[in-house]
C-alpha cells in the first residue's frame, strides 16, 4: 500500500505540543512518583505496624490493579464525592501513584541488593541508622537498580498515552485525532511511534549519562 | 560455547516460539483493495459468513444488553442482511474512529454502524443509499445556562471522536472547546461527571437520554444541526458488493420490518425521504 505521509504535515505543530504535554507529564511524575516510591519503601521496610501496613497495602493495590481504571476512577468518579479534577491533573495524579507503588518495590530490590557488610560496617563507624541510609546505602542501591528505573521512566512515557482516553490532549490523543480527520492511520501511526521512540531513546541515554556521571565509583563491569 | 549454556538457550528460544505460536489468528490478508482479489459478495456466499461491524455502547443503534446479547436499529438491519444472505452474522465492534480503518484493512465486510455519508468519508470508503436520516443535537445538564447555540461560545462540549458531532463542532462551534473522547460512553460520562458543559450526539441518542433520565439532562431547543443521511459503509473498490447492498437497502427501506425497527429505535416510521 502506499503511504502519503504529506498529508500530515499541516498538523505538525499540534504533534510537538501534544508530545511537550506528554513529556511534561512524564517528568513530573517521574519526580513525585520517585519521591512518594522511597516515602512508601520506608514506610514498608519499617517495622512499626501502624507504618508498614498502609504502605504495603497502598504498593499492592495501586500495582495490581491497570493504570486504565485507576485514571477512569480519577476523573470520571472522584466528582461523586465533590472532586472535579481536569484532565491533566487526573493524569498526573493516577500516574504518580500507580508510578511510586512500582517505583517502592524497585528501590526495595535495590536496598536489598546492598551487602550487609556495608550497613555493619558504618555503624561499626558510629553512624546511626539514618545517617549509614544517605551516607552509605543510597548510592551503590539506586546504581544497582538504575537499569530499573530507567525502564520505569521509558514506560511511564509510553504509559503517558493511556491518558488520551480520558480526552488529555497529549500525543496519542493527537495521533488518533488527525487520524480521523485524514483517514491516514497508518501513516499517523508510523509518525507517532518515531515521536515516541525518539523521545525514549533520548531517556535511555541520558540514564547512561547519569550512570557514567554520577556513578564514576563504580567500576566492576559484569561478563555474563 | 559450553554445553550447559547451549541448552540454556536454546530451551530459552523455544519457549518464546512455543509461546508465541500459541496465539493464532484468524484474519484474512490485510490491506488489498478488494478488486485486487474476489468480491465481498463471492467471498461471503462461498463462506456463508460476513463480517458486520456495529457500534457496541451507542443506543439506540448498537448497544450490547445484559445477556451479552446486541441490541439496536443497526442491529436488526444488520440481522436482516445476514438472513438475506443466508449467511450466519460475526458481529465486528467499532468505534467512531475505527470504522473506516476496519473496512480499509478488511477486517469487516460492512459497516453497519451509523455512519454518516459524508463527501470527506467517501474518498476513502464506499458508502450505500442511506437506510436512516437524522441529525446532530446538543444535550446539556438540566439547568444549564446555554439556552442558545450563541452561548456555546467557549464552552466544554464532549464528543466522540470521528463522529459528525466531531465535524461538526470544528466546523460550526469553533470557539467553543472540544473534548473528544474514544467512545460513546466515555462522552455521555463526562457530561454525567460534570467534567463538560455539554454533550453533543445525534438526534436518535440524546431523545433516548433525556427520556431516560428526566431529572438530570435537558436537550437544547434548537433546529437540528447537520441534517444528514446514514449509510452502509464498504471497503473501495467493490462494485457487486456495494450494488448488492444497495438493492438491499432499497428492498429493506421499503419493508415493513424496517419500519418496526424505525418505530422502535428512532421514534417513528421510515422517513418518506429515503424510502
Amino acid at each position: 500500500m502506499t503511504l502519503f505521509f504529506a498529508d500530515l504535515l499541516p498538523y505538525s505543530t499540534e504533534l510537538l505540543a501534544a508530545l511537550w504535554i506528554s513529556v511534561y507529564i512524564t517528568v513530573v511524575t517521574m519526580i513525585a512518583g520517585g519521591a512518594l516510591g522511597v516515602l512508601l519503601y520506608l514506610g514498608k521496610a519499617s517495622k512499626v505496624g501502624v507504618i508498614k501496613a498502609p504502605s504495603a497495602a497502598y504498593i499492592e493495590i495501586f500495582r495490581n490493579t491497570p493504570v486504565l481504571v485507576q485514571l477512569y476512577l480519577i476523573y470520571f468518579a472522584l466528582p461523586a464525592i465533590g472532586m472535579n479534577l481536569g484532565p491533566t491533573w487526573s493524569a498526573v495524579i493516577a500516574l504518580t501513584l500507580n508510578n511510586a507503588a512500582y517505583t517502592a518495590e524497585i528501590y526495595r530490590a535495590g536496598f536489598e541488593s546492598v551487602p550487609q557488610g556495608l550497613r555493619e560496617a558504618g555503624s561499626a563507624l558510629g553512624m546511626r541508622q539514618d545517617q549509614v541510609f544517605r551516607h552509605v546505602v543510597f548510592l551503590p542501591a539506586i546504581h544497582n537498580v538504575l537499569p530499573a528505573l530507567t525502564n520505569q521512566l521509558i514506560l511511564l512515557f509510553l504509559a503517558s498515552s493511556i491518558a488520551s482516553i480520558i480526552a488529555l490532549p497529549e500525543l496519542m490523543h493527537e495521533m488518533l485525532d488527525i487520524s480521523s480527520m485524514t483517514f491516514r492511520t497508518v501513516e499517523v501511526l508510523i509518525v507517532g511511534g518515531l515521536l515516541y521512540f525518539g523521545v525514549s531513546s533520548l531517556l535511555a541515554i541520558g540514564s547512561k549519562l547519569v550512570e557514567a556521571k554520577a556513578f564514576k565509583w563504580a567500576v566492576v563491569k559484569h561478563n555474563v | 560455547m559450553h554445553k550447559s549454556s547451549l541448552k540454556f538457550l536454546t530451551l530459552t528460544t523455544l519457549t518464546m516460539a512455543l509461546a508465541l505460536s500459541g496465539c493464532s489468528s484468524n484474519s484474512s490478508t490485510p490491506g488489498a483493495s478488494a478488486n485486487a482479489s474476489e468480491s465481498h459478495l463471492t467471498k461471503i456466499l462461498k463462506t456463508k459468513t460476513v463480517r458486520i461491524g456495529v457500534i457496541p455502547d451507542g443506543p439506540p443503534w448498537g448497544v450490547v444488553d445484559a445477556s451479552g446479547n446486541r441490541q439496536g436499529f443497526d442491529i436488526d438491519a444488520a440481522n436482516a442482511l445476514g438472513k438475506a444472505l443466508g449467511s450466519k452474522v460475526v458481529f465486528i465492534s467499532s468505534t467512531n474512529e475505527s470504522r473506516i480503518p476496519l473496512l480499509q484493512t478488511n477486517k469487516a465486510d460492512v459497516m453497519v454502524a451509523a455512519l454518516t455519508a459524508t463527501n470527506a468519508r467517501a474518498q476513502s470508503v464506499e458508502m450505500t443509499i442511506p437506510y436512516a436520516a437524522g441529525g446532530q443535537v446538543i444535550m446539556l445538564p438540566k439547568g444549564s445556562p446555554i439556552k442558545s447555540y450563541a452561548d456555546l461560545d467557549g464552552k466544554t462540549i464532549s464528543t466522540t471522536r470521528g463522529s459528525i458531532g466531531d465535524t461538526v463542532l470544528e466546523s460550526r462551534f469553533p470557539k467553543a472547546k472540544a473534548t473528544k473522547f474514544d467512545s460513546i460512553a466515555d462522552a455521555i460520562q463526562a457530561l454525567r461527571s460534570h467534567k463538560v458543559d455539554a454533550l453533543i450526539e445525534s438526534n436518535s441518542v440524546v431523545p433516548l437520554l433525556v427520556k431516560a433520565n428526566p431529572g438530570t439532562w435537558a436537550q437544547l431547543d434548537a433546529p437540528q444541526l447537520n441534517p444528514s443521511l446514514v449509510s452502509f459503509g464498504v471497503q473501495q473498490g467493490d462494485q457487486l458488493w456495494l450494488n448488492y447492498l444497495n438493492n438491499f437497502v432499497r428492498n429493506y427501506n421499503i419493508s415493513k420490518e424496517a419500519d418496526a425497527s424505525y418505530e422502535k429505535w428512532l421514534g417513528g416510521p421510515v422517513p418518506d425521504m429515503i424510502k
